[in-house]
């Protein structure tokens, strides 16, 4: 059995799909899961409505292909680096429409025992294993909403954001998320959503040993999400950035001098950016 | 109920000979049970044009479900919820604003209300 064990596999991202999965805070890798697994995770949740149904990790079926599916643990390799700990819980966020919340959604929230920091030492990820189209209320997230301060006991009044993202998906998809992004179960008007939630661990220092691009430049490169968020101007960038050098085990070499300094966005630019402080 | 509205009613009423006594009662009661509405709205700067990024509405003690698409929104900014009668009430609180290291929140957040008579 894998379980209380490590894991390791081939990385499966690039340097860009890294900072894009830094900046937003989320990825998406939608029907990665055998449909006949789909199947069978219906199936046993039927008998098993638990909160937390974690015995379905000793499941073969579900252990090779949901938690140790290729695709998830080979963007999950990329960001927690090799020998990652698989999940010791699986949560399932079962919801019937007519007897949820009066609101039939969920408040935003950020999960529990959370930290805003550069370091990325672990990763929320949901697994959808039935069709989770709008009407049954997919999870929303606000891209971005990791690089915010907040606490959960002060997000009970939000409702409506402007760039929150529905995260409607077919079957077998599962989506990685940094822990602290804002999220709620959305609004449903019917059927019943099955959502898995577990989280892997990284066991190992970070280093830049996911998949490099050739050419990629660390001076050029785009780290701002590029929506008008609610911090300062191009403080997302730079967090995105100061993230992104602590993955590379580089942390310790971040400078951010200010001003119109790396890695403020490149606007017909004269040269390399001031301030870039180097690979 | 729109008060402003029904007091004009009456006057219409009164100039047509048809006012009667127990319509302003009706109104009389229905002024002593007003209700308070609530609107949050989080917006990029503390500048009441500042384009809303989101928002949440309370009426009579209850979430209003709106429409999810910024287009449709009730209100582009605080300025145009005041323009409609809303009182700010709360505006941003710049304590939680001073630090962007350590800010709390989600940008501008202004709470406004309305009091509005039930009926």
């Amino acid at each position: 059995m894998k379980h209380d064990r490590t894991f390791d596999c081939e990385p499966t991202l690039t340097d860009t799909q890294v900072i894009e999965f830094l900046r937003k805070g989320y990825l998406m890798l939608e029907g990665v899961v055998p449909g006949e697994v789909n199947r069978l995770t219906m199936d046993y949740l039927v008998d098993h409505r638990a909160l937390s149904p974690t015995e379905i990790a000793f499941k073969d079926w579900f252990l090779d292909n949901v938690i140790c599916n290729p695709q998830a643990t080979g963007a999950v390799r990329s960001l927690l680096g090799r020998e990652f700990h698989l999940p010791v819980l699986v949560s399932n966020h079962r919801r019937e429409w007519d007897t949820w919340h009066l609101t039939r959604k969920q408040e935003w929230h950020i999960d529990g025992n959370y930290r805003h920091t550069p370091r990325l030492e672990y990763l929320q990820v949901f697994y959808y294993p039935q069709d989770t189209a709008d009407e049954i209320g997919p999870t929303e997230v606000l891209p971005g909403s990791h690089l915010h301060h907040q606490q959960h006991r002060m997000m009970g009044h939000y409702e409506h954001f402007r760039h929150a993202v529905k995260l409607a998906a077919p079957a077998g998809s599962i989506f990685i998320t940094i822990y602290q992004i804002w999220h709620r179960g959305g609004y449903a008007e019917t059927g019943v959503r099955q959502n898995l939630k577990y989280v892997y661990w990284r066991t190992t220092p970070p280093m830049r040993d996911w998949v490099r691009e050739e050419g990629f430049d660390f001076a050029t490169a785009d780290y701002d999400l590029g929506l008008p968020l609610a911090g300062e101007d191009f403080r997302g960038g730079a967090k995105t950035a100061e993230m992104f050098y602590w993955l590379c085990g580089m942390h310790d070499r971040f400078v951010n001098v200010g001003g119109q300094s790396w890695p403020m966005l490149a606007s017909n630019r004269i040269g390399r950016p001031y301030g870039y402080p180097g690979p | 109920m729109d008060l402003k509205f029904e007091l004009l009613s009456c006057v219409d009423a009164l100039e047509e000979g048809k006012l009667v006594a127990e319509r302003l009662r009706e109104l009389a009661r229905a002024a002593g049970q007003v209700r308070q509405s609530l609107l949050y709205m989080q917006t990029w700067s503390t500048d009441i044009e500042s384009e809303v990024l989101g928002y949440n509405l309370v009426v009579n003690g209850e979430r209003v479900i709106g429409d999810e698409d910024p287009d449709a929104w009730p209100y582009r900014s605080v300025a145009a919820a005041i323009k409609d009668g809303w009182r700010i009430v709360s505006f941003p609180n710049l304590a939680l604003l001073m630090d962007e290291e350590r800010t709390i929140g989600y940008g501008c957040e202004f709470i406004l209300e309305k009091m509005e008579a039930l009926g």
